[in-house]
C-alpha cells in the first residue's frame, strides 16, 4: 500500500490507488487548489478542473470525487464547494449520479455541507430531489437550515 | 447610523447550536475568508433604503461568471465608527451605475478591526437570495435599463435575455 503525504487541504493519507492517473489527478488539483477563497457564483481553478475532470472521466470521476474530497476527513470549505459545483455542472450522462450523491450529503451531519447539498440541488433545478429535501426538512434541526431547504423546495416546485 | 451590505457564504458564519464545536457567541475563523482585504481596504455597500438592497444585490449578481444564490449581511457602522474605522465612498464596478455610487471602501483596515467587522457582521442580519429569484431580479434589471450588458458575462446574460 502506496502513502502519498497528507495536505493541508486533504487532512488525511489519501488512499493507496495513486498508480490509478484519474485518482492522482483529482489529488493534484486538490492540492494546485488549496489556497483558493472560494465565492457563490464565480468560477476558480477548483472548480475548473473538476468540472474539466467530469467531463472528460463521467462517473468515474465521480467516484474519485467522493471518495477522496466527500468525506467527513476533508476540510468542510473544499467539501462544500466540491458540492456546489456539482450542481453547477453541465454534464447530463453524470445526473443521476450527481443528483444522488447531493441527496445523501443532505443526510451529512454536518449543517454546512447540508446547506452546499441543498443549493446545488437548487441549481440543477430537478424535482425529483424534492422527496429526498422534505425527507431533510422534516430531520433538521437548525432553524435557520429549515428556511433554507424550504426555500429550495419552493424553488424546484415552481420549476416543475 | 448607517447601514452596510456585505456578501458573505452563509453557512461560514453558523454558529452554535448549528456548529456544535463552537462556542456560544463565537465566530467560526473561515468566516474570516469572507473578509479578504486588498491593500488593507474591504468591499461593501451603503443601505439607505429597502430598495438600495435590491439594487445592489442585483449589482453584484451581473458581476458573477453564473448565476447563484447570493448570501450577504446587512450592519450598521456605529461601533466600527466608535473604533475609528474609515468608511468611504468609492465608485463601484459592477453593470449597474446607481449601485456603483452606493458603493464604499472600508480602508486602512488592522487585523483587530478585521475582527471587530467580523463581530458585527456575525450578529447582523443575513439574508439568501436564490438562484431562481436572482435570475428573475437580473432579467427584470437588465429590462429596465438598470444594468449596462458590457460588463456581463456571456453566461448570465444568456440566462436573462
Amino acid at each position: 500500500m502506496t502513502a502519498i503525504a497528507t495536505t493541508p487541504t486533504l487532512e488525511r493519507d489519501v488512499p493507496s490507488q495513486l498508480d490509478d492517473p484519474l485518482l492522482r489527478h483529482v489529488t493534484q488539483i486538490v492540492r494546485d487548489t488549496q489556497d483558493e477563497v472560494f465565492e457563490d457564483g464565480m468560477e476558480s481553478n477548483f472548480s475548473r478542473g473538476l468540472a474539466s475532470t467530469i467531463q472528460e472521466h463521467g462517473n468515474a470521476a465521480l467516484t474519485v470525487i467522493k471518495d477522496i474530497i466527500l468525506n467527513d476527513n476533508t476540510n468542510v470549505d473544499l467539501r462544500c464547494e466540491t458540492l456546489i459545483q456539482l450542481g453547477v455542472i453541465d454534464n447530463p450522462s453524470t445526473h443521476n449520479q450527481r443528483l444522488t450523491i447531493l441527496t445523501e450529503a443532505l443526510g451529512s451531519e454536518d449543517v454546512r455541507v447540508r446547506d452546499a447539498a441543498s443549493l446545488a440541488l437548487d441549481t440543477m433545478e430537478d424535482a425529483s430531489a424534492i422527496p429526498a429535501l422534505e425527507s431533510a426538512l422534516r430531520r433538521e434541526q437548525s432553524a435557520r437550515m429549515q428556511d433554507n431547504l424550504k426555500a429550495v423546495i419552493r424553488q424546484l416546485r415552481e420549476a416543475a | 447610523m448607517t447601514r452596510y451590505l456585505r456578501v458573505v457564504r452563509q453557512r461560514r458564519w453558523a454558529t452554535f447550536p448549528d456548529i456544535d464545536w463552537i462556542a456560544p457567541g463565537e465566530t467560526q475563523a473561515d468566516a474570516l475568508l469572507d473578509l479578504q482585504t486588498r491593500n488593507n481596504r474591504l468591499s461593501v455597500f451603503r443601505i439607505d433604503n429597502d430598495n438600495d438592497i435590491q439594487r445592489v444585490v442585483v449589482a453584484l449578481a451581473a458581476t458573477r461568471d453564473h448565476i447563484a444564490n447570493l448570501d450577504y449581511a446587512i450592519f450598521d457602522d456605529d461601533e466600527l465608527i466608535a473604533q475609528g474605522i474609515d468608511i468611504t465612498q468609492t465608485v463601484g464596478e459592477t453593470p449597474d451605475k446607481t449601485a456603483n455610487i452606493l458603493h464604499c471602501d472600508i480602508h486602512n483596515l488592522t487585523a483587530r478591526q478585521i475582527e471587530l467587522i467580523a463581530r458585527t457582521i456575525a450578529l447582523a442580519d443575513h439574508t439568501r437570495i436564490h438562484s431562481r429569484d436572482i435570475q428573475t431580479m437580473l432579467t427584470d434589471a437588465l429590462q429596465s435599463g438598470d444594468l449596462e450588458t458590457d460588463g456581463i458575462r456571456p453566461a448570465v446574460l444568456n440566462r436573462i435575455r
